[in-house]
């Protein structure tokens, strides 16, 4: 009897077991597919949020988040996003703002993966461009817009400079939004180098002085340099103007390699070994193993000797043959899941205040993109006291320096080429 | 079961390289493989990856040897040997790698010492040991993390089979190097080659090492692929698919030695 019920007991308990695991698995598979039929609106557009009133705008971004994709390599910069953008843009305007490392190649690489797999919503809201990555991701239809032209910020924007109304001779036509400026300098030691040379010329008789005291790292400074020395070779900018010449090209950087060769035995290491960024070679210059290094960025000699990074006496200087300066800007990928909260972001970045901040020399130095004389006269006070430091390079020297990018098709040319032939 | 579910995202991956090469996928345009071998630039890459495992494999090998021969027959010797050959395991690669630099460097520690003693007069007197053309900064960043680990297997192989088998031939009346010859280093060296193999592999594919003390020309392999797959040129990545493919290719090759000497008896 007792048996029995055991049994029974046990039966209905091994039945309701079964049972139990399989509704179980029948709902997991129901949800499953369900979640997979569901479709999730796609977002809206940064060209759709850009035509609605700036109100609508600040409405649609508060309480919500943006990841921007920006160059993480400088903590400087990482100090004035994380501690000083984001908590306003939380405060001002009820945005959440977490930048995250991405740039150049790896932001084309990853929006066109998304791209073919089909992803209408991405990750990241904005993204920290400028130059051939612009180019790559115009050209791949990547970015969406036109949307820069609502921010009401926008009017204070210098439009009419070069440097800042083209990216690389391009258009930004809407596409991104300026957010600060910078210039090549080469940085030297005032006590070890206490007459530094101020030309090409000079350079190269400095380097036969003084052998294996000056080099060039292979990324971005490098190259950039590099370009400066082909227009200087060439007859000036002008020659590489109005979009990409091949023959012209060629003929330039015969004439530059012959003079990199000329220079080449008066290298660090004899010219066959070069570092491999702008932080290598800094580390060589601090070391004192070479007197000179470089940065696309004309005040890091102030700003990294602060932070102990440079020497004390670091001193930038500006080629009298022309230096490149150019902007950087922000865009908005096609996928963006929070267009309007990258727009509210992009035009603070415009704003006054946070444009002043980015320029002190205490936090990082990096130019601004606003035409002071649109600015109301208490504001032009205080840009021209922060940009006077007198161990900044003086504006003038600078503007009169200052030589545009010109297409992106010389630096990718000119960087595949060093690559093949110098290197 | 497990060989299945460990072989499958190998022939995957393998399977998508050679898929990538051909242009089945991606963007590789066709003859890319036969550019790649007959790219100068490729075959030097190559040749310094090759270089700087076999130097770096050999000297830890023969390092572990030595140390393991030396102490590994006592039980307190090889316990000690063990306590610090197990030291510099959990340092990351890329730690030790930039502990190398600060030391070897012309402007790091060993060279301040040097000036300061006034055996060299400055930075550019002391010998390029990283970012060197013969990779020898890599190579002792190579040797400073394998051999610990080589020596730690040396030192279990040793205690699991050598006493029986070296008190056993020197009954019958071996000499010490002939013991040492004919059965302690046999031993050893078949027991170690699983290890020793992998360590070459690991070497040859071993971006952060050479990202830290390579040398720009030549460009270490995986340097070269990791230059050619950021390139803005959609064409370049096809290429570093290619090359990645012929680094896999000399790593099997690699293992493929290894089945055949053990076979060889």
């Amino acid at each position: 009897m007792i048996a029995m019920h055991h049994a029974r007991n046990h039966a209905i308990h091994h039945v309701m077991h079964h049972t139990v695991r399989r509704v179980v698995v029948g709902a997991l598979l129901c949800s499953a597919i369900v979640a997979g039929c569901a479709r999730v609106a796609p977002p809206v557009t940064a060209a759709q949020v850009a035509v609605l009133p700036w109100d609508s705008v600040l409405v649609r971004a508060r309480g919500s988040t943006v990841l921007w994709r920006m160059w993480r390599g400088d903590p400087a910069v990482n100090a004035f996003i994380d501690t000083w953008v984001a908590p306003r843009l939380l405060s001002q305007y009820g945005v959440t703002l977490q930048a995250v490392s991405g740039q150049g190649n790896e932001l084309v690489d990853q929006l066109s993966v998304e791209k073919e797999s089909g992803a209408e919503t991405g990750a990241a809201s904005l993204l920290w461009i400028n130059g051939e990555t612009f180019a790559a991701l115009r050209a791949r239809g990547l970015l969406a817009g036109p949307w820069s032209q609502a921010l009401p910020a926008g009017a204070l924007v210098d439009s009419a400079s070069p440097i800042i109304s083209r990216d690389f001779e391009q258009d930004p036509a809407g596409y991104e939004s300026p957010w600060g400026t910078v210039q090549l300098a080469l940085i030297y030691d005032s006590e070890r180098t206490p007459a530094p040379p101020r030309t090409l010329a000079e350079l190269a008789a400095w380097a036969r002085a003084h052998p294996g005291r000056f080099t060039y790292d292979q990324s971005f400074a490098g190259i950039t340099f590099l370009k400066g020395a082909l227009y200087a070779l060439n007859g000036g900018v002008d020659t590489y103007r109005g979009g990409f010449d091949s023959t012209a090209y060629v003929a330039g950087r015969t004439r530059l390699f012959a003079w990199l060769d000329s220079l080449k035995p008066n290298l660090w290491r004899k010219g066959t070994q070069y570092p491999t960024d702008v932080a290598a070679l800094h580390r060589l210059f601090a070391n004192g193993e070479i007197d000179f290094t470089m940065s696309n960025n004309q005040n890091e000699a102030v700003t990294k000797a602060r932070q102990g990074i440079l020497p004390r006496t670091s001193r930038a200087l500006v080629l009298r043959d022309g230096t490149i300066a150019n902007a950087h800007f922000v865009g908005i990928p096609f996928n963006a899941p929070n267009a309007a909260g990258a727009m509210v972001v992009a035009n603070f970045l415009l704003s006054p205040e946070a444009q002043l901040e980015k320029q002190r020399s205490t936090v990082w130095a990096d130019g601004t993109v606003l035409g002071l004389a649109r600015l109301p006269t208490e504001w032009r006070a205080r840009f021209d006291s922060v940009v006077n430091d007198s161990r900044l390079v003086p504006a003038d020297t600078l503007k009169r320096y200052a030589r545009p990018e010109v297409s992106p098709q010389y630096h990718e040319r000119l960087q595949d080429d060093w690559r093949r032939m110098i290197r | 079961m497990a060989g299945a579910l460990l072989g499958v995202p190998i022939v995957v991956g393998v399977g998508y390289l050679v898929a990538g090469t051909l242009g089945i996928v991606g963007t590789a345009a066709p003859g890319g493989l036969q550019r790649a071998l007959t790219d100068g630039a490729v075959l030097r890459s190559a040749a310094l990856s090759l270089w700087v495992a076999f130097a770096g494999t050999a000297i830890a090998l023969t390092g572990a040897l030595i140390v393991a021969l030396l102490f590994g027959d006592e039980a307190h010797d090889s316990r000690v040997a063990r306590r610090i050959a197990a030291l510099p395991l959990p340092v990351p690669t890329v730690a030790a790698a930039v502990a190398i630099l600060l030391l070897l460097s012309q402007g790091g520690w060993l060279s301040r010492v040097a000036t300061q003693v006034q055996l060299i007069a400055g930075p550019a007197e002391f010998p390029a040991l990283v970012n060197d053309p013969l990779a020898i900064g890599v190579i002792v960043a190579v040797v400073w993390k394998e051999l610990p680990f080589l020596l730690l297997v040396a030192l279990s192989l040793q205690s699991l089979r050598g006493a029986a088998v070296t008190d056993a031939a020197r009954t019958l009346g071996a000499t010490r190097l002939q013991v040492l010859r004919m059965v302690t280093l046999p031993l050893l060296l078949r027991g170690m080659a699983p290890s020793i193999v992998a360590v070459f592999v690991f070497v040859l594919g071993s971006l952060e090492i050479a990202l830290v003390l390579a040398p720009s020309s030549p460009l270490a392999l995986p340097l070269l692929i990791q230059e050619r797959r950021q390139a803005l040129d959609m064409g370049s990545h096809g290429e570093a698919y290619v090359i990645a493919l012929l680094a896999t290719v000399l790593a099997l090759l690699a293992a493929a030695t290894h089945e055949w000497l053990r076979d060889d008896g």
